[in-house]
């Protein structure tokens, strides 16, 4: 039976690198515990974490590491996409096979692929694993919401979708409206910014950064207890952090880099791998200042 | 001599159509006086106020209601923009013309140009008009620091960057440094934020001396804006953050955003419909719940226009 059942809040992992870009693997464990620690459902381990930066060799030292240090407490999805299919299926079935509970995989999108090309690519990669796939619709490589639901009826393991395509509000809602007895789970992404309007219109959970997953938890809780009013207030109060953090995928690395050395999470000198675009010394003195408002320092 | 002193907080105007898409002239008159009462230093007619989707007789007359109402208080900025050289230059010939004080314009895109051709149509167009021009740097048109300076060597009146490709936070810094490294004309280009108005702050500690954002918390803009200007930094930053979730609202595109500023402009007593031309994604009933409750925490002031 493939597992249908994930919901909640799921970080995406932040992959601490020193500055000669080696991974350094006790900070990477530290992070999984802290997660741990606040009671989410799980992590994942993709395109935030500079997945596409890693070596074969890296991906499965990085999963299995995760895997170790989450000690059975969370769900691990691991982004296995790649733009050939065969490719695409050595890297899933290798990361099903290092303990991954879950895949998640976007379009190839090299090259200008037909629906029928896209569905193609994603049953391959279904029929030759047992774990569930997120298929992530992204900017750059769109699964529209009929294509989505078309997938999830020709595959069993094609069971969740990450929607992270602007505006993803009405689109998760027309996501819902369309999911039928498809059993499509949406969930959604693009650095949560948008997370409870997604929940409110049929989300099942979302991927957001891994620098405030206390703040997941809480908010994601009250909101499924039904204190609607006190989740999005609390939730308002990190609109601006969010909006630094979202500053395109090679700043967001550092600065996220940055909030988990001032949260006492990574070693100061823990930083993304190049090329990554370095914020100005200006941007973290605006980043500790909206840390200090919110009260996250050394916490 | 090219006006140079344009600065601050310039709102960029939705416009009012009723549900029919006709334009509401009487509510565009009522959202500039209210622009222009809570202390705007301009207002601009763009891509915000769906100016690709007016006809040309409709931009004359937009453009012709803004500045009558206007009335020489707050510079006027035209959006002029078009795919080819010639249309440019009619469009911008015909703002000036039609009394706006100054132009902006997005490089031709529809077909991507190689970044010397873009430089030559700026300079074309700047030859054409004698009215200061903004360059318009924008993701899908980008506009690179490089070629801004370039540009802005043509002719003294591409004198504005509007920078809105995302980071634009490093952008700014990295405009400003090679501005101030120029030893000629375009020593004299004057850097604006837009986006929405989202990075504010740390645009304007990089070099830039205004924003455009849009026109639905002018107040909260120039409020913050005066704030900062008279030294209290931190009061004006702690302001503006409140604003963070509002603005986050504002910024989701495909016309989702033009119905949004408009559900706004309604509730704050300027739009009497709110209404978007079509195509655009309509905002569903949640999204009018999550807006008024927003609404309700920021306890805006009520407009007295």
């Amino acid at each position: 039976m493939v597992n249908s059942d994930m919901r909640g809040i799921f970080p995406i992992l932040a992959i601490p690198f020193d500055p000669q870009g080696n991974i350094v693997i006790e900070d990477l464990q530290h992070e999984v515990d802290w997660i741990a620690g606040h009671g989410l459902p799980g992590v994942g381990i993709a395109l935030a974490s500079e997945v596409y930066k890693l070596s074969d060799g890296e991906r499965g030292i990085v999963l299995k590491t995760v895997v170790e240090a989450a000690k059975g407490r969370l769900k691990v999805v691991m982004n296995s996409g790649h733009e050939g299919t065969s490719v695409s299926i050595n890297y899933a079935k290798a990361a099903q096979d290092q303990g991954a509970d879950a895949l998640m995989i976007k379009p190839p999108s090299f090259g200008q692929l037909s629906a029928a090309d896209i569905q193609a690519y994603y049953v391959a990669i279904a029929e030759s694993v047992d774990v569930p796939i997120f298929m992530q619709d992204v900017g750059g490589a769109p699964v529209p919401p009929a294509l989505a639901i078309q997938m999830a009826r020709a595959h069993k393991n094609l069971c969740y979708i990450k929607v992270e395509v602007a505006p993803s509000v009405p689109r998760i809602a027309e996501l819902t409206a369309r999911l039928g007895r498809s059993g499509l789970v949406p969930f959604g992404g693009a650095g949560g910014g948008f997370l409870l309007e997604e929940a409110r219109r049929g989300s099942q959970g979302s991927m957001p950064w891994s620098v405030i997953p206390d703040v997941y938890a809480r908010v994601w809780d009250d909101f499924q207890a039904g204190n609607e009013a006190d989740a999005e207030a609390e939730y308002r109060r990190y609109a601006t952090l969010n909006r630094t953090i979202a500053q395109g995928m090679g700043t967001a690395m550092w600065i996220n880099d940055r909030i988990l050395f001032r949260r006492g999470i990574f070693q100061e000198t823990s930083q993304p791998r190049q090329p990554t675009p370095r914020p100005d010394d200006q941007t973290l003195k605006e980043l500790d200042s909206i840390l200090e408002e919110l009260d996250l320092i050394g916490k | 001599m090219v006006d140079r002193t344009i600065k601050g907080i310039v709102p960029m105007l939705s416009t009012p159509f009723n549900e029919k898409g006709q334009i509401d002239f009487e509510d565009l008159q009522r959202e500039v006086e209210w622009m222009i009462s809570v202390g705007s230093n301009g207002v601009g007619i763009a891509v915000a106020s769906e100016i690709y989707k007016l006809t040309d007789p409709e931009r004359d007359q937009v453009l012709s209601t803004v500045v009558k109402q206007a009335d020489g208080r707050v510079p006027v900025v035209m959006n002029t923009g078009a795919m080819g050289t010639d249309v440019t230059i009619y469009y911008s010939q015909r703002a000036e013309e039609l009394g706006a004080d100054a132009l902006m314009i997005r490089p031709p895109s529809f077909i991507p140009m190689p970044s010397n051709e873009i430089v030559e149509f700026f300079g074309r167009v700047g030859t054409t008009v004698d009215i200061p021009i903004f360059q318009q740097d924008q993701a899908t048109a980008q506009i690179s620091p490089s070629m801004a300076i370039e540009i802005a060597r043509r002719r003294e009146n591409l004198c504005y960057i509007k920078v809105e490709t995302a980071p634009t936070v490093p952008r700014m810094a990295e405009t400003a440094a090679l501005r101030d490294a120029a030893n000629d004309g375009a020593k004299d280009l004057i850097l604006f934020g837009g986006a929405g108005g989202t990075f504010l702050f740390e645009e304007l500690r990089r070099g830039a001396v205004g924003t455009m954002p849009g026109s639905v918390i002018p107040d909260v803009f120039v409020n913050v804006w005066e704030r900062w200007n008279d030294g209290d930094q931190q009061g004006a930053e702690t302001e503006f953050r409140r604003y963070g979730a509002l603005i986050r609202t504002l910024k989701q595109p495909q016309g989702l955003d033009n119905w949004i500023y408009k559900e706004i402009l309604v509730r704050r007593g300027i739009f009497k419909a709110a209404f978007a031309r079509h195509p655009a994604v309509k905002p569903d009933r949640f999204q009018i719940y999550e807006l008024e409750m927003m609404l309700d925490e920021l306890e805006l002031e009520e407009p007295d226009v």
